[in-house]
């Protein structure tokens, strides 16, 4: 059980550095094509995989990975939902399309989560 | 330049939204159909188009569904000449800042008609010997005793500012005859 554990946790970690150097790659095809603002939506999502990519061991300290994992990310995105609808009632498209940015990164790590975990 | 072209050219430098801007050249469309023919999401086409609203390059039309996007034809047909162009406001601040800049720069190297020292920044210079240059008559021919006489006058190296008056193109000299230009 606990090498299952282990090995889900891995597959996580994996995937998770899959994104971070896909994203990476994106960043550097887009600033070469011009293309500087699409660059710094892969640069923000570069920040989200991060931040997750620590996330896992932070979450390895606790007893139960699992619940911990699903924790943060419910926790970690709060104030990004918060200044997403601010951003709206503001008309602040920069703003909004940021968070989003990072909400949609946050979907692709919580669908890896749920492919492992089930 | 104003506020407003900077945002012009901020918003242009871009490939996704010149890419827009190609599209909208050959017909008013809404978002869906700018994503598809882009590959982008429909959130990125939204954002760019958004941007290039606030810069003044397309309006949006609400139409029953869909918001339309067009391109602002009298912005993209502004000569660059005008785009460029300072405005008024920003031209006198900078004016003023020149002008406050200079009466510094003179402040610290004459005491009153005497040139205390030559100084070695060419910028500094160039407004010290501008100042003395004021002595000459503008078009008037001077032999080279005349313009070392005069130098003397503010400062004893007449040998150095002479030749910067040539190097820094404020006279001309043919002949041994220094005329001080325009």
């Amino acid at each position: 059980m606990e090498g299952d554990n282990m090995n889900k946790i891995e597959l996580l970690t994996d995937g998770l550095e899959k994104m971070l150097e896909e994203t990476k790659l994106e960043n550097k095809r887009l600033n070469a094509e011009d293309r500087f603002d699409e660059g710094l939506f892969q640069k923000i999502r570069m920040n989200v995989f991060e931040i997750f990519i620590k996330m896992v061991n932070v979450a390895k300290r606790a007893d139960d990975f699992e619940k911990e994992f699903k924790g943060l990310l419910v926790k970690i995105p709060q104030n990004w939902y918060l200044s997403l609808e601010e951003a709206k009632t503001k008309d602040d498209f920069d703003t909004e399309k940021k968070e989003l940015v990072k909400i949609e990164a946050k979907d692709e790590i919580e669908k890896l989560f749920g492919e492992i975990y089930g | 330049m104003d506020k407003k072209s900077i945002e012009i050219f901020k918003c242009l430098a871009d490939q996704s939204r010149l890419n827009i801007v190609n599209l909208l050249l050959e017909k008013p469309m809404y978002v869906e159909l700018l994503s598809n023919a882009l590959d982008l999401a429909a959130s990125t086409v939204s954002f760019h188009l958004k941007k290039m609203e606030k810069a003044g390059i397309v309006h949006s039309k609400k139409d029953q569904y869909y918001t339309m996007y067009s391109l602002d034809e009298s912005v993209l047909k502004l000569p660059l000449s005008d785009l460029v162009q300072l405005d008024k406001v920003k031209k006198d601040s900078l004016t003023q800042k020149e002008d406050e800049y200079r009466l510094k720069v003179l402040k610290t190297f004459f005491d009153g008609k005497i040139l205390k020292s030559i100084p070695v920044q060419r910028k500094k210079r160039v407004i010290v010997l501008e100042e003395l240059a004021k002595d000459f008559t503008i078009g008037k021919e001077y032999t080279e005793k005349e313009v070392n006489e005069m130098i003397l006058n503010h400062h004893e190296d007449f040998c150095t500012l002479r030749r910067e008056f040539i190097m820094e193109k404020l006279f001309t000299r043919e002949k041994m005859v220094y005329t001080r230009k325009k």
